[in-house]
Parts: structure tokens; sequence; C-alpha cells
């Protein structure tokens, strides 16, 4: 309800796709469909399955001859590669480990995935099996990587230090990019959406985004108004494909 | 809710020394640990006094990781903290020069490798196992029914854990190809940001270059699924290879000798000064 998808990745892929202005189609996995490689995203393309989001920002960067959604100088690809990681490998695990200890309340919530569950008892009894799988799994996901072995207070050092150094590279450019927008900018609004969109424990990293480092929750405004207009449409009537209304 | 620190392993501790616990030494390399690696040099550096003290493969810190800090009776657990305190307890700071936007790089990079680079070393090692329990790991230590059983259990039982975590965090998923070229692809990006400078930032080195050390060694010198990573660090990563080999050299005089011995009491010094200055301290 508060924003498109929750998962950063999926947001990410689908940015990207609206930036370099390619058709596509969403199609609903169900929460059961899943990639070769057990994930979600993942395209058909051409009746060829492909796993991964950056492994698919790739092939279609190849495919439909996308190559200025990267920069070409090497240290500006070298900072993009890092900021990338400091974004999906680091803080993004940092949020991912706060909701599997503290966030699962507002993953079942009409505002998370709550209203895909139905009403009334039919979605008491599906809360009430869904909810220790998802925790075993997210728990299980956030040990792996490490995250889920800090404390809250020690992730949220983390995530804001990570914050803090994104916003300083930002800076006041209007994307990460400079003037047009990256892979880069995709990778960033994926990750740094949820903060300003949806819980985070006690609302403390949303104030981060949107009062320390300002420009950050700026950032994640603009992108959403130019690339994502149909936005509210997508979240309120969960459409998936409210992006096509307008052509 | 925090549970209560580990028991001090080192109870008559020396006040301002730091206890580095890791595991004991290999053959091919002191320590498998990247972040034991980078923690040790990091102290080297930094010429904090410091003495080693074994983990006998069994004790890890209250997150249950290696390396592990015990402090003036008080235990620090996970690298990238411990050098946050250490800095702090021992005024010591390789990055103070360093000017906001460098200082934001650096974090960025340090997520490249720890965070990116770094999943490519279990993903390798569940693998490519035999090699732990053999010369070139850890078989020196052990003899007879011990050494069957650190093959047999210890060993399988480390790769399983190994295989699980690079499931969950993603990595598992991937096929031997695709990891190959995510890793190539890192190790160009900080091919590219050394450029033709002697570290990372200039002429002196930060805690990034150490960090990358601890990682890009591990590489150089241990056994991976194929020898693709290290041929392309050799060849495609001049730069990068000679700063961490630079460094190598500077801080590590007694890497054979550390390999060798399987000894976790050589010092940058020599073995006449270490024997000395064991002498010293008891």
């Amino acid at each position: 309800r508060t924003l498109p998808n929750l998962s950063p990745w999926s947001l990410k892929l689908e940015t990207w796709l609206r930036m370099a202005d390619l058709p596509f189609t969403n199609i609903n996995n169900e929460f059961k469909k899943f990639s070769t490689k057990g994930q979600v995203p993942f395209i058909e393309l051409n009746g060829e399955q492909i796993a991964d989001s950056n492994i698919i920002i790739e092939k279609l960067k190849e495919e439909f001859g996308k190559a200025d959604m990267d920069p070409t100088d090497p240290m500006d690809q070298a900072l993009a590669s890092a900021f990338s990681a400091l974004a999906e490998d680091h803080l993004c695990w940092t949020l991912f480990a706060l909701r599997s200890q503290l966030g699962f309340d507002y993953l079942l919530s009409d505002d998370g995935f709550g209203r895909h569950h139905g009403s009334g008892l039919m979605k008491s009894i599906q809360h009430l099996i869904a909810r220790p799988l998802i925790s075993r799994h997210m728990t299980y996901r956030a040990q792996g990587q490490g995250m889920g072995k800090h404390t809250p207070d020690e992730l949220h050092a983390m995530a804001n230090k990570a914050l803090a150094s994104i916003s300083v590279f930002l800076g006041d450019k209007p994307y990460f990019g400079g003037e047009r927008p990256t892979t880069l900018d995709a990778t960033m609004f994926g990750h740094l959406a949820p903060f300003v969109y949806t819980w985070t424990p006690e609302g403390k990293l949303t104030k981060s985004v949107k009062e320390t480092y300002p420009n950050l929750g700026k950032y994640v405004e603009r992108v959403k108004e130019k690339y994502w207009p149909d936005w509210d449409e997508t979240c309120s009537t969960m459409d998936m494909n409210t992006h096509k209304n307008k052509e | 809710l925090r549970m209560p620190a580990p028991a001090l392993l080192k109870r008559d501790w020396q006040k301002d020394h730091v206890y580095l616990v890791q595991f004991p030494r290999m053959g091919c390399i002191p320590t498998a640990s990247p972040f034991a690696l980078k923690l040790e040099t990091w102290l080297r550096l930094c010429k904090i006094p410091y003495t080693n003290v074994s983990n006998e493969f069994t004790k890890m810190s209250e997150k249950g990781q290696i390396p592990f800090i015990e402090l003036n009776g008080r235990h620090y657990a996970d690298s990238v903290h411990i050098i946050d305190v250490l800095k702090h307890e021992f005024k010591k700071d390789p990055e103070a020069l360093l000017n906001p936007l460098e200082k934001a790089q650096l974090i960025a990079f340090r997520a490249l490798i720890e965070d990116g680079i770094f999943w490519a070393i279990p993903y390798n090692r569940s693998r490519n196992t035999k090699w732990i329990a053999g010369d070139k790991g850890f078989s020196g230590h052990f003899h007879g029914v011990k050494k069957i059983l650190f093959e047999k259990i210890m060993v399988p039982k480390c790769i399983k854990n190994m295989k699980a975590k690079c499931h969950a965090q993603g990595i598992g998923r991937h096929n031997q190809l695709e990891v190959e070229k995510m890793t190539k692809d890192q190790f160009d990006s900080l091919e590219d940001f050394i450029g033709t400078k002697s570290f990372f930032f200039g002429e002196i080195p930060t805690t990034l270059d150490i960090t990358a050390f601890g990682h890009i060694q591990q590489f150089l010198h241990t056994p991976m699924a194929s020898d693709e990573l290290k041929n392309h660090l050799e060849q495609k990563c001049p730069n990068l290879t000679k700063m961490v080999n630079r460094l190598k050299d500077e801080f590590w005089p007694d890497w054979d000798e550390a390999c060798s011995k399987l000894s976790l009491a050589t010092t940058m010094d020599g073995p006449e000064e270490a024997a000395a200055a064991a002498a010293e301290s008891h």
C-alpha cells in the first residue's frame, strides 16, 4: 500500500526498465513462482528465463543497446560499483535484519502484504501459518548474510553511516549519474525508497533519510515523480500494470 | 536481549595490550579469515601492541565469529567495530586526513570488498574443500585420530555451514562462471579506483588498503575452485596486486615463518626480537 514492491531488487529492476524506456509487462508470482535460482524478480525475454536482477540488467543492456545507462569513465564506473555494493550488499541488509528482528507485524499488515490474504477468518489463518514460516526464513537469511548477528542499535549505526556516505556522494546532483539517471540510480531508488515509504523501527531511519540526510529523501521523491507517475494508482488498486494506462 | 559476553580467554591481561583471538596458522597463508588478516595487519600498521591467542578452532566471539579481541578486560566482536574501538582507545586513525567525499568513498569500497568480493571466498571454498585439512591448511596441527576427526567431521561441518550462508546471502545460487565474472568485475573496480596511486587514497595506506589486503591475499594464496580469479588479479589488476604485495613485504616479513612453523608468535621484528619481547613481558 505504501510502495509498489517490498523487494528492493524488484523495485530496482522495474525502475530500471522505466528509466531505460523498455516495453514490459508485470506478472504476479502469487508468492509462489520463483526463478531457477529460487528468487524474484526474474524475467522472461523471447522465451528465455533470466534470473538475478544484476544479470538481467546486463543482459537487457546488451539486447536493447542500452550501454548509455552506465558511465563510460572507468573511475565513475568503479564508484558506481562501490556505491551500488554499499546500497545493495550492505545497507539493504541492515533494514532486512531490522525487519527480521522487529518488523513482522508490519509485513503482515495491510501496509505490507496483508491485503493479499483476503479478510476475516481466512486472513487470520493465513497469518497464523505464514508468520513463523516468514520469520524463520528471514532470520535464516539475515543470520547467513551476517547482519542478523547485530543488535538493533548496531544496525541503526551501520545504516546511518551508509546513508551518510551515500548522501555525501549524491551531493546536490539530480541523479547519482549526474544529469541523467544510470543503473546506479535504479539501484539506489530500489534500496532507498523503503526507508522513505515503509516502516522503520520507531521511524528513526525514515527520519534519517528525510531530515538528517535530506538530499536522499528529496532524491527518492524526485525519481518517484518522474518514473512512477502511477505510484499511487498501483499501490491502491494493486494492479501491476498501471504503467500501461498512460500509453 | 543481549547475551553476556563470553568469559575472558586471557585472565592475566596486560593493560593497553590487545589480545587478538583467531584461528591457528595455516600452511599457505597466516590465516584463511580475511577479517583476521585485515585486523592483525591493521594492528601492525598502527603499531599497537598485541598478542595472538589461538581460538583452538572452537572459541568464537559473542557474535559467533573470528576474529575478536580482548582489551583491558573487555571482549569486543566484529572486526569493523573492533577497529573503531582501537582508533578511539589508541588514538590512531589512518584515514584522519581524508576529506568527507573520500571518507564516503572509503565506506563504499569497503562494502564492495567485505560485502561483495568477500562472498566469493566461502563460495569457492565450499567447492574446493580438501586443502583445508591438508598441508596448505591445518593438517600440521593434528596427528593420529584427531587428524582424521578434523578431516572427516570438523571440516565437512564447516563447509556445510559455509554453503548455507552462501545460499542465504544469495551468492550460493549462482554457478561458478557467474560468480567468477562478478568477482572479476569487482576486482576491476578496485583496480580502476587505485589507478597509478600507491594506495587507494594516495601515498599512505588507510584501513581500506588493509581491508583489501586481507581479502585479496586469500585469492592469491589459498586454493579456489579454479585459477581464474588469481590469474585475473595478477594479469588484469597489476596495481591492486602490487599494492597488496607491497603491504605483505612491509608488514609481513614473517609470513613464510608463520606458515611453515604454524606459529602465532612470529612478529614483524624477527625471531630474536620476538623472543626478547616475550621474555620481557613475562
